[in-house]
């Protein structure tokens, strides 16, 4: 499944958590591993030569971590997330898009996808 | 206190908890044995040993040392010097002389405390000499000096034809023994011991008495015309009921005209430290009364015992952690300790115990440590969180007998809704067993607390406290009431659970949800205009 919405754009050099969050579609199945890939999307300009490299960890997780987009403060989010440590894109990928997707295995044995786009920037953008 | 008496050996292992600056050392040189009777004279009395004490030994524990207990000394010969951390009685840091052997017409010198090494030093009682060729009788040992005085004298004949034996000396800050009766021929009674008592009586005709158990006194001495042996000399009890200075042996009785047996032999001096009685001369001329040996000397070791306390964490949160406990009962007895690290670094905390009495004190404690320390722990625990919200946990581990192991925890919340979580568990010995508790609170506001008792039949304890909460909080723990001490294996172990991972907002994107279910033919659908 495409998610409409985008992720926030990631900067050439940067490396942040990115998450999915699949607490509607797993009912009272849970993760049993995930697995994400990284590649750019089509007709893209921007050069990278290993986008799959930029997947640089993953987890499954049954809580995170959110600061409050009212008061700042960090608050504890908990139902079935996919994270990826994403990052390190090459100064050639500047300006382009990457299509960012994670598998997650269930304890059911269903197998859902979700997928987002993510811009890169240059540096200091 | 710990309390050591080394009675043999030339090494000694300092112990492991060993203070410098809260000890003794206290020696006793042996002592000199009593003359045998000879042809020309009847025996005279040995020498007792000397005293010495140091306090405040500076000594590194698990080091070894050389040392030397002198042996009490046979028949008309010196007894043995004893001194510790050193190789002769001059190179040590604590020593004292040996008592001389009693020889024709002269008694040997109790141990002199200027030859020995100390604080504290006293001369041991001399063996009395005859006093000429005369008496049948021989001479009595001295005493063995001790912590509370020197040793006391043997008694003589005084050159007396038909008087008694002379009696032993008593123990340090004891009387010197009696002196032989010429009227009567009674032997002279033994020296009363450092408590005013236990000299051995007097042969008046029954025979001498030892000196009473436990009182140092010396030995009394043996009537003349008679085959009596002299009595021997009693240890005293200055360090405990079993040892302390010991007194002087009596004095065998001599024969003389108109009998044939042979002649009484001089009683044995006591350990520690005690010479040894002369013999009598036999009518007989042949059975000569053999002199009493000397007693052995001893080093006596006390001090107490280092403790310590030892708690290394490593936390990624700031933390305090802090306890005081205070004994209030007939001593007071006060312990502290605090560790406190800023983060990102482990931290190790140290304390102590603090006695100002000489109430004994077994205390030891290592936490962290994979080897099997023997550790009881009984108290309280409680942790307080300062941040988004307030979290109280309590917890107690007591253990009272082999047969029942008792834990208690409880944690209580105090933010949108006051959350209390208890558990008490009693556990037979016999049984292994696992307790796990696991409280949460507040989807938005998580708080975990854990607690894991495991205990097998090999008495094997791990407590196992995880107290998690939003990463970067402050954490205060604070105990109070605790005792420890030694019986059982213990392993403690602690650490915080890992952190929670920090997702920006607009990097968590979530699923709209997927649909999938389609309607049959006989449901109501709009398209359909049903």
């Amino acid at each position: 499944m495409r998610i409409a919405t985008p992720f926030a754009p990631i900067e050439v050099g940067e490396t942040d958590y990115f998450a999915f969050d699949f607490t509607p579609d797993v009912g009272a199945a849970t993760i049993v591993s995930t697995s994400w890939t990284c590649a750019q999307g089509p007709y893209e300009m921007a050069i990278d030569p290993a986008p799959q490299s930029r997947v640089l960890s993953v987890s499954p997780q049954t809580a995170i971590l959110v600061r409050s987009p009212v008061d700042g403060s960090l608050q504890t989010r908990t139902g079935v997330f996919s994270v990826g440590l994403i990052g390190s894109m090459p100064v050639s990928a500047a300006g382009g898009t990457y299509i960012l997707e994670a598998t997650a295995n269930l304890s059911d044995g269903r197998l859902l996808k979700l997928n987002a786009t993510v811009q890169c920037n240059p540096t200091g953008s | 206190m710990t309390q050591i008496f080394i009675l043999s050996g030339t090494s000694w292992t300092v112990p492991a908890d060993w203070t410098s600056s809260n000890n003794s050392v206290e020696t006793i040189g042996a002592g000199g044995g009593g003359e045998t009777a000879s042809l020309s004279y009847a025996g005279s009395g040995g020498g007792g040993g000397a005293y010495s004490k140091i306090t405040n030994l500076s000594l590194n524990g698990g080091n070894t040392i050389a040392i030397q207990v002198g042996g009490g000394g046979l028949s008309g010969a010196a007894g043995g010097d004893t001194w510790f951390n050193g190789t002769s009685i001059s190179t040590s840091s604590v020593s004292a002389q040996a008592g001389g052997g009693g020889a024709d017409n002269s008694g040997g010198s109790g141990g002199a405390s200027v030859s020995g090494i100390g604080e504290t030093k006293f001369s041991g009682g001399n063996g009395a000499a005859l006093g000429g060729p005369d008496p049948w009788t021989g001479a009595g040992g001295g005493g063995g000096a001790g912590p509370q005085g020197a040793g006391g004298d043997g008694g003589s004949p005084s050159n007396q034809a038909v008087a008694g034996a002379g009696g032993g000396g008593g123990n340090g800050n004891g009387t010197a023994g009696g002196n032989g009766d010429s009227v009567t021929g009674n032997g002279g009674s033994g020296g009363n011991g450092n408590s005013g008592t236990g000299g051995g009586a007097s042969d008046t005709g029954s025979g001498a008495g030892n000196a009473t158990t436990g009182t140092g006194g010396g030995g009394g001495g043996g009537k003349y015309a008679t085959s009596d042996d002299g009595g021997n000399g009693a240890t005293g009890s200055e360090f405990d009921s079993l040892h302390g200075s010991g007194g002087g042996g009596g004095v065998g009785g001599g024969r003389d005209f108109g009998a044939t047996e042979g002649a009484g032999s001089g009683g044995s001096g006591a350990n520690y430290g005690g010479g040894g009685g002369g013999g009598g001369y036999p009518r007989n001329g042949a059975t000569f009364g053999g002199g009493g040996v000397g007693g052995q000397g001893i080093i006596v070791v006390t001090y107490t015992p280092a403790v310590s306390f030892m708690i290394t964490a490593e936390s990624r949160n700031v933390l305090e952690y802090d306890t005081v406990c205070r004994k209030d009962a007939l001593y007071a007895i006060e312990f502290g300790q605090s560790a406190r690290s800023d983060g990102g670094l482990p931290i190790e905390g140290r304390g102590g115990v603090r006695c100002n009495t000489e109430a004994p004190i077994d205390f030891r404690c290592v936490a962290f440590r994979s080897s099997w320390i023997p550790i009881q722990w009984a108290g309280s625990a409680a942790v307080i969180v300062n941040a988004l919200f307030q979290l109280e946990a309590a917890a107690s581990l007591r253990r009272d007998t082999l047969a029942l192991d008792e834990i208690t925890a409880g944690t209580s919340r105090k933010a949108i809704g006051p959350t209390e979580w208890l558990a008490t568990e009693a556990i037979g010995a016999e049984v292994a067993v696992e307790h796990l508790g696991r409280c949460r609170v507040d989807p938005a506001l998580l708080s975990e607390s854990r607690i894991l008792l495991a205990r097998d039949l090999q008495l094997r304890l791990e407590f196992l406290a995880a107290p998690g909460d939003e990463a970067l909080l402050a954490l205060e723990s604070l105990t109070s009431g605790i005792s420890i001490s030694a019986d059982c294996p213990f392993y403690w172990e602690w650490a915080d659970p890992p952190s929670l991972l920090l997702v920006a907002g607009e990097r968590l994107l979530r699923s709209p949800g997927r649909v999938r279910i389609l309607a049959g033919p006989d449901s109501i659908h709009p398209l359909r205009g049903q």
